[in-house]
């Protein structure tokens, strides 16, 4: 008689070990690597058609690629950011963090937790295939707008299937945190003691769960409209182009949200840690997340003022967006009050974080002088909007997601990062950030449309010094991948709770966080952490 | 995802349960609001004949509905071994037990075997019968119970960790 008694080091041992490891891997923090991993690699892809497109646009007149070229590189830039960076970036985090930040040993659905990653490279490369295809990738911009997107060449179907295989992933994703977080937090951790990173994700999964049918519904009605002869986009036909715009905003909107959410979790745990202060707030934060979520879903013609609707319409949408800006607002305040009187320091987590704050608030200025009709048929489609959405994206969702990194980096992989490099990461990416996008906003105002390759010659001085900005941030990221490489390999080790001001049950399990953690209960004390 | 805690009852007495407290009354009402705003929306979009939007909707909250329950159904599992000086009593059921199995402690041993992928799974094993225990832990813990089982159990099994 025998028994089994290979030691857990042993388990992964070898090639096929390592491919068991991270093919089949079930464990949240495996799979919050992988995710992250791959949404760093979709970044610098995203990054890299950021770069063709500014080269482009360095000059008036054609210059580096043929417009139809550039037209798809701006299409897929959009996709390969949202879908293969930002979204992803955030399920790593969230499958890094909630389960350590609840007390959970793991995600509620393991296995389904591996399929949800697994789907997303396989439909990432496929989505980024199509540019090799007869036709050429997409170039009718993420909107999809038909009869623009119909005209697509082969790439149609593929780019089709491929959002909606990501779509499965992200909703895998959203069912996975919901059903960890409902039904897997420790004795004791009650939602309204749940950090705020997580209930951030919470709501982000449910307006995932909300907005994804009707984005899957509308790619698929395009589908059947050009392969199978409906005409539900076609006014042929009887149809209604514009009813797509509805569709496609209905969820569009809302996704900005999930965008932006998680990320004011992640200010949330980032300036008490370094304010060393409890957040201000706790509950009006909560509340207010809740209410933006809720706001999400009426606001979202104001993407189509110009496409023509009922003034009554345009009115409710118009102030219905304006009112966004009271629990952005609050949460403004809240993480200023946060920071009042309290014993700061800059590390560069609170550096990002901080740049955030001010950054996405002047994209939050922005989107308020956007939001008002009259003024929007002016800045529709400009590059004013341009400039406004990379505010709130860039300074916002990425800014959050880099904090993050930095912040977790020490527990996920036991080392201290390199502090000078990381501060000079931040202050190159936030000067870069500033001479990238801030002359867009004058851009736009004189006119200069969106999604074009050539400009008129008035608009050359301003496109040269945000082409520059363009090029510095990009090299400048290359400083984020070597700090985490740096950081994988080796450096001053991390102590189990990294940041002297960090509160919260992830700060309680040693640096790095080991492969399984809360085999028994964590005791749950403080509110709000 | 589980606790192993020694019974009130003394140091002869292992439970086994997953270590998190479900709210279930909590989670039906927030799946019925996600459910209701959802499908609503989708309805509306049908209404106005964009119908393939339903279909998608429906299917999603019946995975989100079959996820938490399946989720929270796994959160009641609970499982007592006993131990007297000659048997071993293994129980399993969700609050109460629905499966009982008795196994002479001298023939018990606790085996830990490889599954498909790159998991394990805790097995006792008496006589050509066996139980696997502890199948809700997450695989790293199943490791550290089978440890702890086998020095709970009894000299066997360290004997038989010591043969090899």
């Amino acid at each position: 008689m025998t028994a089994t008694t290979e030691h857990e080091s042993e388990e992964y041992s070898g090639l096929r070990g390592f491919a068991a490891r991270w093919l089949f891997t079930t464990n949240h923090k495996d799979i919050g690597t992988l995710y992250l991993l791959w949404s760093l690699l979709m970044f610098f892809v995203g990054g890299a058609m950021a770069m063709l497109i500014r080269a482009e646009l360095f000059q008036p007149g054609m210059q580096v690629v043929d417009p139809y070229f550039y037209n798809q590189m701006i299409t897929m830039h959009a996709l390969v950011m949202i879908f293969g960076a930002v979204m992803p970036a955030f399920v790593g985090l969230a499958n890094w963090m909630v389960p350590l930040m609840i007390g959970a040993p793991d995600m509620a659905l393991p296995r389904m937790n591996n399929w949800s990653f697994w789907l997303l490279p396989f439909a990432s490369l496929m989505l980024l295939s199509t540019v090799f295809l007869p036709g050429g990738g997409p170039s009718g911009g993420w909107t999809l707008y038909p009869p623009l997107s119909l005209q697509m060449g082969d790439a149609f179907p593929f780019l089709i299937f491929s959002i909606h295989i990501l779509g499965i992933s992200s909703i895998m994703g959203a069912i996975n945190v919901i059903a960890t977080v409902l039904n897997m937090r420790a004795p004791g951790m009650s939602l309204m003691r749940m950090p705020l990173f997580v209930w951030t994700w919470l709501i982000t999964a449910y307006l995932l769960i909300a907005v994804m049918p009707v984005l899957a519904g509308g790619i698929t009605m395009l589908l059947t409209d050009q392969y199978f002869g409906t005409t539900f986009f076609s006014a042929a036909g009887g149809g209604d182009p514009v009813l797509f715009q509805h569709i496609f905003w209905f969820f569009g909107h809302p996704e900005v949200y999930i965008m932006i959410l998680p990320a004011f979790g992640i200010l949330s745990e980032i300036i008490p840690t370094f304010a060393r202060k409890p957040l201000f707030g706790y509950s009006s934060m909560v509340y207010a997340t809740a209410s933006i979520a809720f706001l999400s879903f009426i606001v979202w013609a104001h993407h189509m003022f110009t496409a023509g609707m009922p003034l009554a319409g345009e009115l409710f949408f118009m102030y219905a967006t304006m009112l966004i800006a009271v629990p952005t607002g609050v949460k403004v305040f809240n993480w200023v009050a946060t920071m009042w009187r309290g014993a700061m320091t800059f590390e560069t987590p609170m550096l990002f974080a901080v740049g955030n704050v001010i950054l996405f608030t002047i994209g939050g200025f922005s989107g308020v002088m956007l939001a008002i009709a009259p003024a929007d048929f002016q800045y529709h489609d400009t590059y004013f909007v341009v400039a406004h959405f990379h505010y709130v994206l860039v300074s916002g969702a990425v800014f959050s997601i880099i904090a993050a990194v930095y912040y977790w980096l020490p527990k996920w992989t036991g080392h201290m990062y390199n502090e000078s490099v990381g501060k000079t990461h931040f202050w190159l990416s936030v000067i870069f950030l500033n001479v990238l996008f801030f002359p867009q906003h004058f851009l736009g105002l004189a006119g200069m449309n969106r999604r074009i390759p050539d400009y008129a010659v008035q608009f050359a001085d301003w496109n040269m010094v945000s082409s520059l900005g363009g090029f510095g941030f990009g090299v400048s990221q290359l400083l984020f991948l070597y700090v985490i490489i740096r950081c994988m390999r080796g450096g001053k080790r991390a102590e189990a709770r990294a940041w002297e001001g960090a509160k919260g049950l992830e700060w309680e399990v040693p640096s790095p966080a080991p492969h399984h953690t809360f085999d028994t209960p964590p005791r749950i004390e403080t509110a709000g952490h | 995802m589980a606790v192993t805690e020694a019974s009130q009852q003394g140091d002869d007495c292992r439970v086994i349960r997953p270590d998190f407290a479900v709210d279930w009354p909590q989670t039906v009402r927030i799946f019925v609001g996600m459910a209701t705003v959802t499908l609503s929306v989708a309805a509306g979009f049908a209404a106005m004949g964009y119908w393939p939007i339903l279909p998608f909707a429906g299917l999603e909250v019946m995975a989100l509905g079959a996820a938490l329950y399946a989720s929270a159904r796994r959160s009641l599992d609970t499982q007592v071994l006993r131990l007297s000086a000659d048997w071993l009593l293994i129980e399993k059921g969700r609050r109460r037990p629905e499966q009982r199995w008795q196994f002479q402690r001298a023939w018990a041993e606790v085996v830990v075997e490889p599954t498909s992928g790159s998991g394990v799974r805790v097995v006792i094993r008496s006589r050509g019968e066996a139980v696997e225990v502890g199948e809700f832990l997450a695989p790293e813990a199943r490791w550290g119970l089978a440890r702890e089982l086998r020095s709970w159990i009894g000299p066997m099994g360290s004997a038989l960790a010591a043969d090899r």
